[in-house]
């Protein structure tokens, strides 16, 4: 293939006043403004331009578009490079830095080429049958390395992308005069619309060729109040006309400011109405050796000698089974290039007169194509007995003109169906998708005056919210659907990009795989960045000849989002670093900073881990902080615990049928734990509910659980017991929590002017008070999770540093600490306490951690009772709750170590879910769940991790306090 | 930068601000009928009824700090705003007693951010699904920044985004990396 630029008037689109340096594999290029890096390219010659996924063999462009197969470039340099990119709608700019994909040490030389010199070792599904033994993980990194075509750079990409949002009436998703036609109707009727077109440039082939109609479109829509946004590809729709679209606002891999540049913005869409029309997408032809540089698409071709000015080649050969093959074969001879004959499969062709100067061989095929690295010549053959000999065609540029096939896939990605259309070979809209009607070549109206006249009706209709018009689907001409050439030498490709061949499909078909979407997976056809744009409809047709169906009855794979790649820059918009998703942070986060808090997530929330002192590590500050807490007293910000209002007349009931314990006989200023379950009787949180009133409660809930815990009583509510009066109101944020636990607890709160009637005398275990201290209102709790004496102070968010630096003032005179999460976690282990989540899953149910006896006490209705009656549900062998020490008495249980009586592989007896060093105790405790567990106290075990077995045995928990006499005060 | 109506100002670019508002008090109406007792109730201390579906609007005036803004957030709930602490105090009273309802404080729970100017709308536009945005009058829950935010509409190009305080240094953070590049 040899090119150049054509004269003008040639290359519409570019601006040849300008030159744009790049640089291609070290190369420097230029090109002009207007170009895409595809067209300079091939104005400056250059053919070979990657190397394909499997087999390492020679690419070139091959299209003009988003279908581009082979073409695929790395772009940019540093951590500004973007794998992948399709050369032919990256828009050319000055200093642009590309290089070939899938290649080492260079395109030209490429190592991996071997695997072409193999490749009768590797059909399809090879590494299914061949990497199976010993172990396919011994292949697995090998193989990974070797595919993925580009490399990201590995490292931060310092870009930014963000989305936003927008609303029509009529969403006109694409840039052709059907589109235009169709958004200018739809405004003209009044409608707010908004037209996506994924180009710099509206209106499609007839821009560039410079159809005045085009002109005329555009002025009216900017008159009619069309919204266009270009450059912006929609590419996925989704439930209720929500519509995604890449805006591309600066080029991939262009040089990044410091900081980076905001490169895309993805846009989501809610349209009442959407019109697909973004057109067709053209076949390639099946002959051997179809992918050498030098083959194309012959639009494609097309297009770059009108739109570009590049001529591809200057001795072209046509392989055609299509009318389209005609028009294009006469418009590159307008063009000045030299057809040197048009190869056509069919039979007969009665439509040479739109190609009168061209050559035309019927009944004939390409059975050979010469050039390792590019397109040196052709031999047509025949394809039928009585043909003529075979003949060589001295050439550089095979054009490819299969037939077309519409973009279908936004009305398919909206759930429409597709009918085939047996004369022009093409699936085809059948109606309407919800909410989704398809407009011009996308809808498989190819006629140009009726595709225009169709997509005006269409947006009119739209508008005013009428019928929408029939589609006159026609005008594509004949096209033969895709047959390959049997019995000639040489690889025919079906999927130019993941090397599928005619004979891999074949292969396919002999090993009884009969479902297109079996064959997309066996094969890997219709994968990749191009998701088989240009291969799809052959592949299935091709199905169809060796298993004996039409293309009809074999059908297409699912069309899913996205239509063509998007980076995964776009997908995470903001969402990163910080932004990565949102933290909770407590109230007094600064104060507990400056008091040098180890922080850590927990769930959501950003919280004191501990607060290590010099020379301590999280491990041996919490052990101090628990310690400390056992002996004197501790301060701790509970901010995160879960914490709702249950207000109404019906409140009692509500909660007596939310939780396993009974909250109806609760009085005013009690509290009572609950266990809260989801209908299937698994343990979802648990808290603790106390009565502040006839029709006022207060619950606490686990930090993690609020929100689950406040949906599960909107729904309860809202879609079952509809009946009840009840308000849930969250109220965490309003609230802060200080809790202060230790043998000196009230002394502490005592001293810093606490009321007297919460002292423990007057204030018992499991009960609530509402108290002021300088007049901010307080709610305290008696309850403890350490096992301690323990105030849960509930204070408003804006006053909890106040309160903290009030107690911390005086935390000396009691030997007090701070205290993190961590501490707290050793001492409810110590207690036997369970952590919903920790200790429990998704499998646990009440009866397994021990609450038999309150539920056989409850006598009412609550949510999972009737599973809880299950016989399954009170199986002995489940596993239940346990407590655990080392033999040993030094060796601590690690959490999520299995328990077995045999080492791995052999069935679970339970895993350990909590494990502390005990500062208490001097000695490892842990908590578990084991088959049996309750029968089984005493009993040794053993506990196995990575390789290692530890000897534990069952004992009675809790580890500390056994009477509670430090919980009660 | 503090204002004296205590009004932090968090981002000031050409035609955006964004300021917290650290002196208003908060608190969630909860109601089971729109137009029952408790409403009655709050349309005698507030002066208007409880607002409709969708519908926000302002009692009084926020020059002389006796204002009251009312949200609507669900069919049984709506954010009251207040700027005068006293009357908020005395509202409190008032309706302690109202049957078929309760008034939840929700002070220093809920963070107010003030967002207004030209470019109000395109910030919008970037955090979140455009039927979160409510027009002028309205008030839409949706979700901004990966958040749950009820944003109402007071005035022309001005915007009250209601978020958790929990989240609301997230909120502020998403803003200034959006309106950096407005």
């Amino acid at each position: 293939m040899t090119a150049s630029r054509l004269p003008a008037p040639a290359g519409t689109r570019v601006d040849r006043s300008q030159r744009l340096s790049f640089e291609f594999n070290g190369r420097a290029l230029s090109g002009h403004p207007g170009d895409t890096l595809a067209s300079a390219l091939l104005a400056n010659g250059v053919q070979l331009v990657g190397r394909s996924f499997k087999l390492h063999r020679p690419r070139g462009i091959f299209s003009c578009g988003i279908e581009e197969p082979t073409g695929l470039v790395d772009l940019g340099q540093g951590a500004a490079r973007t794998p992948n990119m399709r050369a032919t709608v990256v828009e050319l700019y000055d200093g642009l830095v590309a290089s070939s994909v899938n290649c080492w040490p260079s395109v030209e030389f490429d190592l991996g080429a071997i695997n072409n010199r193999i490749a009768a070792l590797l059909p399809a599904g090879f590494y299914y049958k061949t990497f199976k033994w010993p172990h396919w993980h011994l292949f697995e990194p090998a193989i990974r390395r070797m595919a993925g075509l580009g490399r990201a750079s590995g490292k931060p990409d310092p870009d930014r992308y963000e989305e936003a949002a927008a609303r029509a009436d009529v969403l006109v998703v694409g840039g052709g005069v059907a589109a235009l036609s169709a958004a200018v109707s739809a405004a003209e009727a009044g409608a707010d619309t908004l037209l996506l077109a994924s180009g710099g440039t509206l209106g499609g082939a007839l821009a560039w060729r410079g159809d005045t109609q085009v002109a005329e479109l555009i002025d009216r829509a900017q008159r009619s109040g069309v919204r266009q946004m270009t450059r912006t590809l929609a590419f996925g729709i989704y439930d209720h006309n929500l519509v995604c679209a890449r805006e591309t606002l600066q080029p991939a891999g262009a040089h990044a400011a410091e900081g980076g540049v905001l490169r895309e913005r993805l846009w989501k869409i809610r349209a009442r109405a959407v019109i697909a029309a973004a057109g067709a997408l053209e076949r390639p032809m099946l002959f051997p050796n179809n992918d050498r540089p030098g083959v194309m698409l012959a639009g494609a071709a097309d297009k770059y000698a009108h739109a570009f000015g590049v001529a591809c080649g200057q001795r072209v050969v046509v392989a055609a089974n299509s009318d389209s093959a005609y028009r294009v074969a006469s418009s590159l001879r307008a063009a000045g290039l030299n057809v040197v004959a048009l190869v056509d499969r069919r039979p007969q062709a009665d439509i040479g007169a739109e190609a009168p100067h061209v050559r035309t061989l019927v009944n004939a095929g390409i059975g050979k194509v010469g050039g390792a690295r590019a397109v040196r010549s052709c031999t047509v053959i025949p394809t039928d007995m009585d043909g003529a000999r075979p003949e060589r065609l001295e050439c550089d540029l095979i054009l490819s003109a299969g037939g077309h096939a519409p973009a279908v896939h936004l009305h398919s990605q909206a759930g429409g169906k597709l009918r085939w259309l047996d004369e022009s070979a093409m699936f085809v809209p059948d109606g309407a998708a919800p909410g989704v009607w398809s407009a011009g070549a996308g809808a498989g109206i190819f006629d140009r005056d009726t595709a225009v006249s169709h997509a005006a009706e269409l947006g009119r209709a739209l508008a005013l919210g009428h019928a929408a018009p029939p589609a006159a689907v026609g005008g594509a001409g004949r096209t033969l659907a895709a047959t390959h050439l049997p019995g000639v030498a040489g690889k025919q490709f079906v999927d130019l990009q993941n090397d599928v061949s005619v004979g891999d499909v074949g292969l396919a078909a002999q090993e009884n795989y009969r479902s297109v979407e079996h064959l997309k997976r066996y094969t890997t056809t219709g994968m990749g960045t191009d998701q088989g744009k240009t291969s799809n409809i052959n592949a299935l047709v091709l199905m169809g000849e060796f298993t004996g169906r039409e293309p009809a009855e074999v059908g297409t794979t699912k069309f899913r989002p996205p239509f063509a790649p998007v980076t995964l820059g776009l997908l995470a918009g903001r969402r990163v670093g910080s932004l990565y998703r949102p933290l909770k942070t407590l109230p007094a986060h600064a104060w507990h900073e400056a008091r040098g808090a180890l922080f850590e997530q927990f769930g959501n929330w950003v919280r004191p881990a501990a607060y290590p002192k010099p020379g301590e590590t999280l491990e041996s500050a919490a052990q101090r902080e628990a310690g400390t807490v056992r002996k004197a007293a501790g301060l701790l910000d509970g901010s995160p615990l879960g914490k709702l209002e249950i207000y109404g007349p019906d409140a009692a009931q509500f909660l007596d049928l939310m939780y396993v314990g009974t909250m109806s006989n609760l009085n005013p200023g009690q509290a009572r734990y609950g266990l809260l379950l989801n209908e299937n009787g698994i343990v979802v949180d648990d808290g603790i509910v106390a009565r502040l009133g006839p029709e006022l409660y207060w619950v606490n809930t686990t930090s993690a659980g609020v929100e689950r815990t406040a949906a599960a009583f909107e729904e309860w509510l809202q879609c079952e017991y509809t009946g009840i009066s009840v308000l849930v109101t969250p109220v965490t944020s309003r609230w802060g929590n200080v809790t202060v636990a230790g043998p000196r607890a009230w002394d502490w709160l005592a001293s810093a002017g606490f009321d007297s009637t919460l002292a423990p005398t007057s204030m018992p275990h499991m009960t609530m008070r509402e108290s002021t201290l300088d007049g901010v209102a307080l709610r305290v709790l008696r309850a403890s999770f350490s096992g301690e004496l323990g105030y849960e102070i509930n204070v408003p968010a804006d006053s909890v540093q106040g309160l903290l630096e009030r107690l911390w003032a005086r935390a000396e005179d009691f030997a007090g600490a701070l205290y993190g999460i961590e501490a707290l976690e050793i001492m409810r282990t110590e207690k036997g306490f369970i952590h919903i989540g920790t200790d429990t899953d998704g499998t646990t149910l009440p009866l397994d951690i021990g609450f038999a006896r309150n539920l056989d006490r409850k006598a009412a209705n609550f949510v999972g009772r009737r599973s809880l009656l299950r016989p399954a549900a009170r199986d002995p062998n489940r596993f239940q709750l346990v407590a655990l020490i080392p033999v040993d008495g030094r060796t601590p249980l690690p959490v999520g170590a299995q328990i077995a009586a045999a080492a791995p592989p052999t069935l679970t007896e339970g895993h350990v879910t909590s494990s502390y060093w005990s500062p208490e105790l001097g000695a490892p405790v842990a908590l578990g769940m084991l088959a049996r567990g309750t029968q089984r106290l005493g009993e040794k075990i053993r506990v196995h991790h990575l390789g290692k077995v530890i000897d534990a045995e069952v004992v009675k928990a809790p580890f500390v306090d056994p009477k509670g006499d430090r919980l009660h005060g | 930068m503090d204002d004296a109506q205590g009004k932090t100002t968090a981002i000031e670019i050409d035609g955006l601000s964004v300021s917290t508002d650290r002196d208003i008090r908060i608190a969630s109406l909860r109601y089971f009928d729109h137009a029952g007792r408790f409403a009655a109730a709050v349309r005698e201390a507030v002066g208007r009824a409880l607002p409709e579906p969708l519908r926000a609007f302002q009692v009084g005036s926020a020059a002389q700090g006796s204002y009251v803004i009312l949200a609507w957030r669900s069919p049984t709930e709506t954010l009251l705003l207040s700027g005068d602490r006293a009357a908020f105090d005395e509202l409190e009273r008032q309706l302690a007693a109202a049957p078929d309802g309760c008034m939840v404080n929700q002070t220093g729970g809920i963070a107010i951010l003030r967002v207004r100017g030209e470019k109000a709308g395109d910030l919008l536009l970037r955090l979140g699904a455009a039927t979160a945005i409510p027009s002028l009058g309205e008030a839409r829950s949706g979700r901004l920044a990966e958040l749950q935010v009820l944003t109402a509409c007071l005035a022309p190009r001005e915007f009250l985004l209601l978020v958790e305080r929990v989240h609301a240094n997230h909120l502020l953070e998403w803003i200034g990396a959006t309106a950096a590049d407005l």
